[in-house]
């Protein structure tokens, strides 16, 4: 675990989750460093981000 | 009392009813009957509503009676995932958190199936908060497959499945925001649509991720899973991602055939990307040689690796989750299952950046998405890697759930069903995913009304 964890811990607020379930946030925790890392790649300088309410792009829909 | 009211469609249902042949309330009460005896084993449903669904098939008789149909569905029984709310009646998501719940209003869907002139028959097991697995921790018990009830019957909408598949009801609602109708419907041998996103309304729904939620139908054959999608789509302002958009006639575009189609074939997704068991795999090549002895033309595309387009997925939904769900994580983290606790908490820990770049990286691959499709008007691919673990294991439970081409489907937003497509040597269902444009679910039902015509599986009636 880093020597910030204690800091990274503070920030999400859980540290009562922590004293009560610690391999749960611990797990938590390795979980989402490596979340980002298994998309396998990364938007480039201008991406724009999805817009959540525009699922239609193409097709032949009416 | 006839299994053949248990194992009756929906549409024949409702005709019969339309006609005076059969009332509804002949009907409901076989079908709570049915569920008394057999539910025990199985724990699809949460809560029963007998004496209300007996009134409400009461009314639907007189309206009959009175030379009012209200829709093909009229006085056709329908259970609803635990996460939907039916005005006056607990909604539980199946957590100890909202034990005490009670919806002080319809929803959206439930209004539609009550327009509809549907019975409602009860509030049906789910995964706690539709993302937890199965679990044993939580104040229910985890439904079971009616195929092989040591086995799980997919999820989240797992009472759905389970109810839907042992004759309990002919039709049920559910939701899905990574696979929670589809995985159901394809464990337990029936069918399940996620509509486009916007398509139905999600209000009076229990949120999970705002993003990917959708409200679908799963039902015993192509044709009822039409009815049901046709009176819960459309326009609702009161929810902001509901789309205005018109809603087709589902049903009479159903049987048009395949012929002269061009269907895209996603193969790379269950023989690379990831190895799918071969019976299963062998299931989809199967149905692909289907769809070409009818005339379609079937040809393998490719998208970007499923692993991407998973993680992605992982991270927006676990980003919106954590914003449900952080004051009680930090309140009462006790009341989750373990599962749910663990499934959640690592939404706490990605940053904004994290979010953002997963929603920046949606945007290519739903663009990835369309530059494939192009000139195809429906793609077909597997829905589960493999047939549903034995509960007793939930290590390979945990391990399997993983393993599906669903969540794509969620993450561009468009339509996806999957159907059966067989069974497999161990007894249980196999299932074909179709996919279709943004809007076009039509194109998804007539694909798999052909197909299921044509594998002439019918519904084989599970060992209960």
């Amino acid at each position: 675990m880093s020597d910030d964890w204690p800091s990274i811990l503070a920030r999400t607020g859980l540290e009562a989750t922590y004293a009560e379930f610690p391999d749960d946030v611990r797990e938590a925790f390795a979980a989402a460093q490596s979340m980002m890392d298994r998309i396998g790649a990364e938007p480039a300088f201008n991406d724009e981000p999805a817009h959540v309410f525009q699922t239609e792009r193409s097709g032949s829909s009416t | 009392m006839s299994d053949d009211l248990f194992y009756m469609s929906a549409a024949e249902a409702g005709r019969k009813i339309a006609a005076k042949e059969l009332s509804s309330s002949e009907l409901t009460e076989a079908l709570l009957g049915r569920t008394e005896a057999i539910d025990g084993g199985l724990n699809a449903y949460i809560r029963l509503l007998s004496d209300s669904a007996r009134a409400s098939a009461k009314a639907a008789d007189a309206e009959v009676a009175s030379g009012t149909i209200r829709s093909p569905l009229h006085g056709v029984p329908i259970g609803l995932k635990d996460i939907i709310d039916l005005e006056g009646v607990h909604t539980t998501a199946h957590s100890k958190l909202l034990i005490d719940n009670v919806a002080t209003a319809d929803a959206f869907v439930t209004a539609k199936m009550k327009e509809a002139g549907s019975v409602i028959t009860g509030k049906l097991s789910t995964h706690e908060f539709a993302i937890g697995g199965p679990a044993f921790d939580l104040p229910f018990p985890p439904a079971r497959n009616p195929w092989n009830r040591e086995h799980h019957p997919g999820g989240s909408s797992s009472g759905a499945g389970t109810s839907v598949a042992s004759g309990m009801v002919p039709m049920a609602l559910g939701s899905d925001t990574g696979g929670s109708v589809r995985n159901p419907a394809s464990c337990c041998g029936i069918v399940g649509i996620k509509p486009t996103y916007g398509r139905v309304s999600r209000r009076g729904v229990v949120p999970l991720s705002f993003s990917l939620d959708n409200v679908g139908p799963l039902t015993r054959t192509v044709e009822d899973n039409a009815l049901v999608l046709g009176a819960i789509a459309g326009h609702d302002p009161c929810d902001p991602a509901s789309a205005p958009k018109a809603v087709h006639d589902y049903i009479a575009t159903l049987r048009d055939g395949v012929k002269g189609l061009r269907i895209g074939l996603i193969r790379h997704y269950y023989t690379e990307d990831l190895v799918a068991d071969e019976e299963m795999a062998t299931s989809i090549d199967n149905s692909a040689d289907l769809l070409r002895s009818m005339g379609a033309q079937v040809e393998e595309i490719r998208l970007p690796p499923l692993s991407q387009y998973a993680a992605c997925n992982r991270v927006i939904l676990l980003s919106e989750a954590y914003t449900i769900h952080q004051n009680w994580l930090k309140t009462r983290p006790g009341d989750y299952s373990s599962t749910t606790r663990r499934r959640v908490l690592p939404g706490a820990f990605l940053t904004a950046a994290d979010y953002i770049n997963a929603l920046r990286m949606r945007e290519k691959l739903v663009a990835a998405f369309y530059e494939a499709m192009e000139g195809f008007d429906a793609a077909v691919t597997v829905s589960s890697m493999e047939t549903p673990a034995n509960l007793s294991d939930m290590q390979e439970v945990e391990r399997t759930y993983a393993r599906q081409a669903r969540a794509p489907f969620n993450l561009i937003g468009n339509p996806a069903i999957a159907i059966p497509s067989g069974f497999h040597t161990n007894g249980l269902p196999l299932a074909l995913q179709i996919v279709g444009h943004a809007f076009d679910e039509a194109m998804c039902f007539r694909v798999a009304w052909a197909v299921e015509q044509e594998l002439g599986l019918g519904f084989r009636r599970p060992p209960v």
